[in-house]
């Protein structure tokens, strides 16, 4: 049954959990290529407020985009293509249909605010 | 290899279930499975992953039609995390303007706050979900461009995951800023429960302090609601 917060212990065995990464965890000794993953980098700029959504969106943005330029370095060195070009065409994650919607909405936001002004 | 079951429990509402397909369409190496109904699905998953020859799973249980947690789990030995799901938005929002090829491998972003030594429950969370969210290289279905990017950031003691298609923009003076992100969804939030040794069992290696759950969430907002009407008449 359920405990009363005050008084349950919380569980943090870091020494099991270490010995837990180390027997499960394969992307230390994997090539870069095969995970592709980035480390943020440290930064002096914390978030003050997560539910401030505009704030916490432009922080989730930036640390995204330099990830993604590090990335884009990394791929290019060892020669991985990067860029789609404009003539593949494949199937996306979201459909013409979707698309099609999306920028509809888009439209119609711009309109109703140029209206409103 | 790694490969990974993503199913859920039976009761599963909408928004979950379309969560659920966007992982899917989101992980080349995942397979589906067939909703579980089972008294102790704990066991029945690992006994699916082991069937569909999967090295983890990924496992939506949700309570009361209301309340979603997600498991990640290596199958069959661990160890396994649970997460409350909160905040979900679906890529079928049509607020999110980014689309990329489906199947394409995902670059990932993790903060720095994961590589913290003095926390090493966060370390275990991004090897679980790199295990899970990266694409093997050179798997089979993968498509030969790199145009999207997997965020995962640790505020507020929850996991935030962002999913970004990567844009280069066209033309001279565009070309001068470089890259840009436009956001394809989905977005969800998930709060670390537990971390336990073994698949969806097994010792407890980390049990979150701020994580309360929302039957006692309910329960204190219904406390603090007693007597509202009394009061006001008062």
């Amino acid at each position: 049954g359920y405990k009363k917060l005050e008084n349950r212990a919380f569980v943090n065995n870091k020494e099991g959990l270490r010995a837990s990464l180390d027997d499960f965890q394969w992307t230390k000794k994997a090539k870069w290529i095969d995970h592709m993953v980035v480390a943020g980098t440290k930064t002096a700029e914390t978030l003050a407020d997560v539910n401030d959504d505009l704030a916490r969106e432009t922080h989730f943005y930036e640390h995204a985009l330099r990830s993604a330029e590090v990335a884009i370095k990394n791929l290019k060195e060892i020669g991985v293509a990067v860029k789609r070009p404009d003539d593949f065409y494949a199937e996306m994650v979201k459909s013409d249909e979707h698309m099609k919607r999306v920028r509809a909405e888009l439209i119609f936001e711009q309109t109703s605010q140029e209206t409103r002004e | 290899k790694e490969k990974c079951v993503i199913l859920s429990s039976r009761g599963v509402t909408s928004r979950y279930r379309h969560l659920m397909l966007d992982t899917m369409t989101l992980i080349p190496n995942s397979k589906k499975d067939s909703k579980l109904d089972s008294k102790n699905p704990k066991d029945a998953v690992v006994e699916v992953a082991d069937m569909k020859s999967c090295s983890s799973a990924m496992f939506f249980e949700c309570r009361k039609r209301t309340d979603c947690y997600m498991w990640l789990a290596k199958c069959p030995e661990g160890p396994s995390v649970k997460f409350h799901v909160e905040n979900v938005h679906t890529m079928a929002e049509l607020k999110l303007t980014g689309n990329h090829l489906k199947f394409s491998r995902p670059v990932l972003h993790f903060d720095a706050t994961f590589d913290d030594a003095e926390k090493p429950h966060l370390g275990h969370i991004k090897e679980m979900l790199t295990h899970v969210f990266a694409t093997p290289f050179r798997h089979h279905k993968q498509k030969p461009f790199i145009d999207h990017i997997f965020a995962f950031y640790y505020e507020d003691d929850r996991v935030w995951f962002r999913n970004y298609q990567i844009v280069h923009p066209e033309g001279k003076e565009v070309r001068a800023t470089g890259v840009t992100l436009s956001e394809t969804g989905p977005r969800l939030c998930l709060h670390p429960i537990k971390i336990f040794g073994g698949a969806f069992g097994g010792p407890t290696l980390y049990d979150s302090p701020t994580y309360v759950s929302p039957n006692v969430q309910r329960a204190e907002k219904k406390k603090e609601d007693m007597g509202k009407y009394a009061r006001k008449v008062a």
